[in-house]
């Protein structure tokens, strides 16, 4: 097969993949530019009709935006601060390292991810209430510069440790 | 090995700072002697408002005391307060509701009222009291603070347009199916038929069926209840009056967008509705056989182990008094438990045109919604008549299946 | 002279001292909380009450009887049945696709994988409406292949498939990077080599390629399938439990059954029984790993 026409045909899937994989967020960007009173008939819509700005402009006024995006972006410096602190740490134990125990510590590791939060809510806030943490911001990122319960942490730990040539 | 080492100092140091710098958060300004108590309430933003001017008000009136509102949205409220009292930090006053007080109030979650109102010049009889959501074994562990109700919003723009008379006390079911005909048309719908128990609580009401009847035996399942459910569900199928569920997009409320010209909704919703910029008003529901709406109420209770139990409780009189009731009145957040208050132009006029009056009305012939008998299935968590309903209103089986499996469900639950 | 000693700890006290801040961490927020947990699953624990009682196996008595738990679990297997397979094989092939060098591939990447940063909150709620009959873009594009299509999110039959496909579309680009790198240390003389020997790309593929794969289809699925077991958010958002109880998942049910209803001691026993299912199919996974799972470097 001509690799010119290949290399076009490559190119047209991705594309077409990438309109499926865009469609959504494109649809969400629309229904928020959208007046609420057109949202009935703009649900399915790509593109929106009318625009307008109130929607952006009645949750800004009406949330404490500007407070919630100052803890968002404390809480995911830190947290990716401690993160990367206590998994690149582990990570390169695990992975580069040899111990006693080292086969323990990936398993056990690995049992962490099935621990769904929820089990764990009420019995950590019991725990946050003791340290006094509780009302500010400590409990979202102090754990994560220790081990803490993430569906996410663990992959990427894992992922590092697993055995390389 | 060393610059590892290093590198740790560094993240160290760098943990240090931060966790420093955030420990100075802004520390509330006490001066010395005065009594903080902590208030807990929905987050609404129409509540978070007249909070604030409550609070205002009330420390003014009593220097010494200062409130501090936690406000939590409605859907954690009560995951939040149930680890607090589980650790020992509740509110010193907190909003409840009849489903929750029957929940907490026998685990001794609150503080016992009865001495405090005898001493008091409350009257209970003045408000819209309901045992179930106040009294516990005998003694009064909470106050009314609001009442939840329900009418029949419609949108006159719409009904303008059609040249069709606005909805009155005398309508009938009949009434409501020929006026939602002629406002079906097109992209349009005359009236929103919802699988929620406010509305179906209330037309099995008017039907005068009941889910359990004066003996307590299941009665959901018996003719009057049935026609209820059945009148509902023909509204979409049958009349095709009414959007079915999954033909408008979820979460967004099909008054609000002007796409059904009625509706069944609260006297917690004036807030929100305001906002809308197409002419509307609220009617009593229409009647059967008798008239019937549900309702809840939202109350106030102390916590038992609370360190400011006379503070706490100053506060409470304040809320629940004439001045308290007339300044929430005033926002018109939702019906005012004082009855007096509710009648009164401090409600009513309350600087919107709308028919508030059909609230407090409506009080006379109202269902309490059985919160506390049927906690898990009003609540969703037991899908006794979530079920079988969600099944009738998706046209799949007939309302006298659903009531059916909905009785023997109900009767399951009684039997454990 | 190496001692007995160091040579069972080769690289000294450097790796506990590097895994103390996570070994700290993981008893203080892992096993405590999680101890305490398991304790309440044999008690009457409530969220409104401060002390509990013992009542040994009454909760996992109540549990195994109760219908939701039983339709909670086979939800759940089936979402992950139907997830996992689809999202690795996905991902594998977006992958395969993007692993070629001209200019832009790196836009498709990132293509790929936006969906993945988005929350699952605002993914639930954009799906949603997608979803809605008639006027949903999904419907509508069915429609113009004169297809007619489902209620969706209100059909018992098709809420479940509706979930999966938003799930599927949200997770592919994550395990699409994994499979991406993994293509990416595929040694290139491999390839000129089968390439010198006349090998179709299908050949290449199935010989070369997939063997090096393996460590990563291995992870895929498996933290597909313990991440699979815990879905909860985007059911919550998108059908809150679904017609019926469709698209109820164990951890809704734990959830509705913990933290609306307040019965701990019941949810913290579900829990415990997802836990010991999770953990079942770990350990049986893991032994199967070496029967297809090819290591570079290894025999």
């Amino acid at each position: 097969m001509n690799k010119q026409v290949q290399k076009y045909l490559w190119y047209f899937l991705m594309l077409i993949l990438t309109l499926i994989f865009i469609a959504p967020i494109l649809s969400s960007l629309t229904t928020a530019l959208t007046p609420s009173q057109d949202l009935f008939s703009s649900a399915g819509r790509l593109f929106p009709g009318k625009i307008t700005l109130d929607n952006f402009r009645s949750v800004w006024n009406e949330m404490p935006m500007k407070q919630w995006y100052m803890n968002s972006i404390i809480v995911a410096t830190l947290y990716t601060l401690g993160h990367l602190f206590h998994t690149s740490l582990a990570g390169y134990a695990l992975s580069c390292t040899n111990f006693p125990g080292r086969n323990i510590v990936l398993i056990v590791a690995v049992s962490t991810l099935m621990v769904p939060f929820h089990v764990v809510m009420v019995p950590m806030f019991t725990l946050m209430r003791d340290l006094g943490w509780i009302d500010k911001l400590y409990p979202l990122f102090i754990p994560s510069f220790f081990g803490e319960l993430t569906s996410d942490s663990n992959p990427k730990r894992v992922n590092n440790s697993f055995p390389v040539a | 090995m060393i610059r590892w080492g290093k590198r740790f100092l560094v993240l160290s140091l760098i943990l240090l700072i931060a966790v420093s710098l955030l420990g100075c958060e802004g520390n509330l300004e006490e001066k010395k002697g005065d009594v903080v108590i902590r208030w807990g309430i929905y987050a609404d933003p129409a509540r978070l408002e007249i909070a604030e001017k409550l609070v205002e008000v009330f420390e003014a009136e009593q220097p010494g005391i200062k409130v501090e509102v936690e406000a939590t949205p409605f859907a954690q409220y009560y995951e939040k307060l149930g680890s607090q009292i589980g650790a020992g930090t509740a509110y010193d006053i907190m909003m409840i509701s009849g489903a929750y007080f029957s929940m907490i109030a026998p685990e001794g979650g609150f503080l016992n009222l009865d001495g405090l109102i005898e001493e008091s010049n409350i009257n209970l009889d003045e408000y819209t009291t309901e045992d179930a959501n106040s009294k516990y074994n005998g003694g009064t562990y909470a106050l009314p603070w609001e009442l939840d109700i329900h009418g029949l919003f419609y949108n006159k723009d719409l009904f303008d347009k059609a040249g069709v008379p606005y909805p009155d006390e005398n309508w009938t079911w009949n009434d409501l199916l020929k006026t939602a005909k002629t406002l079906t048309k097109g992209k349009q719908w005359g009236f929103y038929s919802e699988n929620h128990y406010p509305s179906w609580i209330s037309f099995i009401g008017q039907a005068g069926g009941s889910i359990l009847d004066r003996h307590g035996n299941v009665a959901i399942n018996e003719s009057e209840a049935e026609s209820a459910i059945e009148f509902m569900v023909d509204l979409i199928y049958k009349h095709k009056v009414s959007p079915a569920p999954g033909q408008l997009p979820e979460g967004v409320n099909p008054f609000h967008t002007g796409t059904v010209a009625m509706s069944i909704d609260g006297s917690y919703s004036i807030p929100p509705t305001l906002e809308l910029d197409f002419d509307w008003d609220i009617a009593p529901l229409p009647k059967e056989r008798k008239r019937a709406v549900a309702y809840w109420t939202q109350g106030l209770a102390i916590y038992s182990r609370t360190e400011h139990p006379e503070e706490a409780w100053e506060f409470m009189e304040f809320l629940v008094s004439k001045k308290g009731q007339e300044l929430f009145a005033n926002t018109h957040m939702a019906t005012p438990s004082l009855i007096s208050v509710a009648q009164s132009e401090a409600y009513l006029a309350s600087g919107v045109d709308k028919n508030l009056k059909v609230f407090v009305d409506s009080y006379q012939y109202g269902e309490p919604v059985p919160f506390e008998r049927f906690f898990e299935i009003m609540r969703g968590t037991d899908a006794a008549i979530q079920d079988p309903f969600s099944q009738a209103w998706r046209g799949e089986i007939s309302a006298k299946a659903a009531v059916e499996i909905a009785a023997e469900n109900i009767k399951n639950v009684l039997e454990h | 002279m190496k001692s007995k000693l160091s040579q069972s700890f080769p690289d000294g006290a450097w790796p506990y001292l590097f895994l103390l801040p996570y070994l700290i961490g993981f008893s203080l927020f892992i096993i405590g909380p999680l101890t305490n947990a398991c304790i309440g699953s044999f008690t009457d624990w409530c969220l409104f009450r401060p002390e509990r009682t013992f009542i040994g196996a009454e909760n996992f008595v109540k549990l195994f009887q109760d219908e939701s738990f039983r339709i909670s679990t086979i939800n759940t297997i089936y979402y992950v049945v139907a997830l996992v397979p689809l999202q690795t094989t996905l991902a594998m092939l977006l992958a395969l696709l993007v692993n070629r060098t001209f200019r832009g591939v790196t836009f498709f990447r990132n293509v790929y994988f936006a969906p993945f940063v988005m929350s699952l909150a605002s993914i639930g709620m954009v799906w949603s409406w997608l979803y809605t009959t008639d006027i949903g873009l999904v419907n509508r594009v069915l429609s113009t292949f004169s297809i007619s299509p489902p209620v969706w999110l209100h059909d018992p039959k098709w809420a479940m498939p509706a979930v999966i496909i938003a799930s599927v579309w949200r997770n592919v680009g994550y395990y699409m990077v994994i499979f991406l790198a993994w293509l990416q240390n595929v040694p290139a003389e491999l390839i000129e080599a089968s390439q010198v020997d006349g090998a179709t790309a299908w050949h290449r593929f199935r010989h070369i390629i997939l063997p090096l794969l393996t460590p990563a289809i291995f992870f895929t699925i498996m933290i597909g399938v313990i991440l699979g077991f815990q879905v909860f958010d985007i059911t919550y958002i998108m059908t809150q439990g679904g017609p019926s109880q469709a698209t109820t998942t164990l951890l809704m049910f734990i959830y509705k059954k913990g933290l609306t209803s307040g019965n701990l001691g019941y949810a913290s026993a579900a829990s415990l029984v997802l836990l010991i299912m999770m953990l079942i199919f770990t350990i049986l996974y893991f032994m199967g790993q070496k029967k297809w799972v090819f290591y570079q470097g290894r025999n």
